[in-house]
Order: C-alpha cells, then structure tokens, then sequence
C-alpha cells in the first residue's frame, strides 16, 4: 500500500513512518505542508493509495488539503485519514464533510494504527479488485462505472455525500452528548431490485447518483450527511434540531424525483420510487456499533414501505 | 523501489536495533527542538503578560503545545505529553484576558516541566 503522510512537525512524521514501518507498511511517502503534498500527488508517477494527513498545519490546514485531493483526478475515493490529537476533535466533523474516511489520534497509538490501516487495507484491496474487474470487462474510461447491486457506490460528487464507512467511523468518533444531538433517517428505494435487473449496474449506479441528488437538494443545511448502503438503500445523519425540514422531507423527496418523471420517460426508464423512514435517534450504544444505527434507520425505511404496501 | 528495512523479519534482533537506533535519533532531535520551542514560549507568553491577550501570539503559544502533545509520549515523556495536550486544549479557548489569567499557570507547569526533562536528557 503506498502511503502519503503529510505532517509539519518533522520529529512526528520520523516517529510516525517507524511506526508504520513496524507495522509492515514501508512504502511511505512524506510531506511536511500541504504544498508539498500537492505537489508529489501531482508529479507521482503512481497514485498513492491511502493519504494520512495532520489536521493542524499552518498556512493550508489538513481539512483544506483533504478537500483539495478529493478534487485531483483519481482521487475521489482514496482513503483520507485524518491525523489529530484529542483537543482537535471539534474539527473532526469539518474533517469528514471535506472527505476524510477515518481518523487518528496523537500520540500514536499501535494497536489503533495497526486496526485502522488494517481496515483502510482492506478497502485499498477492493478498490483495486473493482478496477481490475472494470479492466477486464473492457469498461471504456468514459462510461459510467457499473456496479452489483449490492455494491456501495460512491456519493463524494453529491452535496453531503460520504462513504458508509466513513460514516460509521464519524459516528463512533461522536461523544455521547453530539451523538444525541443527531438522528438518521433512511431511504428505501422500492423499485431498486427491479431497476437493476431492467438496466444493468452502470445504469443503475447513476440512478442512485439520481436520488442521492434529490436527497442532498432536499436538505438545504451543511450539517448533513448521505451514504449509500447498497440495494437501494440510503442512509441521512441530520441534526435533530432540524426536527421541522425532517419532518417534510419524505414528502419534499418524492416531489423533486417526480420532477425526473419526463426525463425517465423518454428514456424508458422506470422513476425510482421512495420510501422514508422516521428517525432514529442515536444512542449511547451506537458509538459502539455504529452499523446498527444505520441498519436501524434503513429497516425503518424498508417497514415504513411494506406499511404503505399493506394499508394500500 | 526495494525497500531493503522490509527484508528484515520485524521480529529479527537486527530490526529491532535499527528500530531503536532510528528512534533514538528521533529522540535527540526532538530534545534539540524541545530546547528552542521552551524559549520561545516562555517569550511569547512574557510578550502577553506585557501587553495583553493578542490571539496571534497565543495560537503561537498553542502550536508548539501541538507540536510537543503529539510525540513526547511515544518517546517516553508522558508527563510532558500530558501537560502539553491540556495547554494545547486550553489555549484552543483562549478569548480574551481573564482566560489567559487562568491559562498562565498551566503554561509555566509546562515549561518547568520541559526544563526537567532537558535536565535530566539534555542532547550532548
């Protein structure tokens, strides 16, 4: 796995890369600014596959530079670790709304860094494996990528899109008090199978691109975040002080992918359809298993449908 | 590019000293710079006792708090890791002052605390 580790403190970053090399990860490339980062992404003749950034840098800070990297070509869903030490922590959510994928804590933690990386792994390993997949079915670069029905699709081009890992790890990096403070709201695509199987993965994938946008459109805050499971099924972390735009968003969401309606027409293409869940509140025991909050929010959104089917 | 450390079993007693021998390079130079950094954060912090709270000069002060929070406690130094963290999540706070007032006596357990640990391993 070839490593980018951006920090200004050179005594952190000597410290870190001996850690890393302990860990068996010795491909590491350092930068001391964000300049500097730029730089070495822009001439490197290989992208690099997993970039570990400080939040606290001067002139461009880690968060700015992470934003920045998501823009680079072929970067989009590279894992961004966020470096920070505990006092850092209000920044974490600036962190993952400009991309981050996860977080470290200073001062280096083994085990931590071992599991972490460990999990940006294995996602390294995926996306090759779709690459290369994509490869050998011969997928011009110009088409849209296409995806199993299962498979999560990225969300970074949408407004408040993130990964379902990253937003896992964002919600165990929540303290218990912020945790209460958010609600997720799932979406159930109902007709998503049936999409699927009428017009193939790539196809697919930018219909969920589709309602992604109408999700995003629909809530007009930044504090938002909107991940994609697979299946059909989508997840919202919002404020709950927002507990109104909740409220008339199921209903808002239908309207502006009804405004698709013409569009799918002339394509002979089926509108998705939708099914909103309530909130689910978060609490004390997500921050542990993050998952079953989403899991939660999504079976909400899938009873809240066979309801609907069975009241119908 | 061949990366010849990665031939090294990680368990092999030729890695490991080279791993204690990397490290405590990184120790010397982090002591070098700890003696830099406690002189100009005790300037700092007399320039605002002087004339007042100006955020600039704190955030200043913040920064080598930072700095020394993020690695003194993977060298051994955990009191000073300590200590540097809370001055660090303190001076994040500072708004004016009376903040500063409260903010000063944490500051001077920080640099004592530097000055004892550059007593006792100060860089020959």
């Amino acid at each position: 796995m070839r490593i980018l580790a951006v920090d200004d403190d050179p005594d952190y970053l000597a410290l870190f890369v001996e850690t890393l090399s302990r860990l068996g990860y010795s491909d590491v490339t350092t930068a001391l600014s964000a300049r500097q980062a730029l730089d070495l992404i822009q001439t490197s003749q290989t992208d690099f596959d997993c970039c570990i950034l400080d939040i606290q840098m001067p002139e461009t800070n880690g968060i700015e530079l992470c934003a920045e990297i998501r823009r680079r070509a072929g970067y989009g869903d590279v894992p961004i670790v966020m470096n920070t030490v505990l006092s850092d922590k209000s920044s974490i959510d600036d962190a993952f709304a400009a991309g981050a994928t996860d977080y470290l804590t200073k001062p280096i933690d083994e085990i931590e860094t071992r599991s972490r990386l460990g999990v940006v792994q294995l996602l390294v390993q995926e996306r090759l494996r779709a690459r290369t997949a994509s490869a050998s079915h011969g997928t011009q670069v110009s088409a849209s990528p296409s995806y199993g029905f299962h498979d999560s699709i990225p969300m970074k081009r949408i407004d408040g899109g993130i990964d379902v890992l990253a937003m896992e790890n964002y919600l165990k990096a929540l303290g218990v008090f912020r945790a209460l403070s958010v609600v997720a709201v799932g979406v159930h695509v109902t007709n998503a199978r049936e999409i699927y199987d009428m017009e193939g993965g790539a196809v697919f994938g930018d219909v969920m691109l589709d309602v992604a946008t109408c999700i995003s459109d629909c809530l007009p805050f930044p504090a938002k975040m909107i991940a994609y499971k697979g299946g059909g099924d989508f997840v919202c972390l919002l404020p709950k002080r927002r507990e109104r735009d909740n409220a008339s968003f199921g209903v808002q969401l239908l309207e502006y992918i009804a405004e698709f309606e013409r569009i799918y027409d002339d394509l002979h293409m089926r509108l998705p359809m939708v099914s909103v869940g309530p909130a689910t509140t978060c609490r004390a025991v997500h921050l542990h298993t993050p998952s079953r909050l989403i899991e939660e929010a999504i079976s909400a959104a899938q009873e809240n449908y066979r309801h609907e089917v069975n009241s119908a | 590019m061949h990366d010849p450390a990665a031939d090294l079993s990680r368990s092999d007693p030729l890695f490991q000293n080279q791993v204690q021998t990397q490290v405590a390079q990184i120790r010397h130079r982090f002591l070098e710079r700890l003696t830099d950094r406690c002189l100009d954060m005790e300037m700092l912090a007399n320039s605002i006792d002087r004339t007042g709270v100006d955020i600039a000069t704190v955030m200043a002060i913040r920064q080598h708090a930072h700095k020394i929070a993020g690695v003194a406690a993977t060298l051994g130094f955990d009191r000073l890791g300590a200590l540097a963290a809370e001055t660090d999540a303190c001076m994040a706070r500072i708004d004016g002052q009376t903040d500063w007032t409260a903010a000063r006596p944490l500051l001077e357990s920080l640099l004592l605390e530097i000055e004892s640990v550059l007593e006792t391993h100060a860089p020959v």
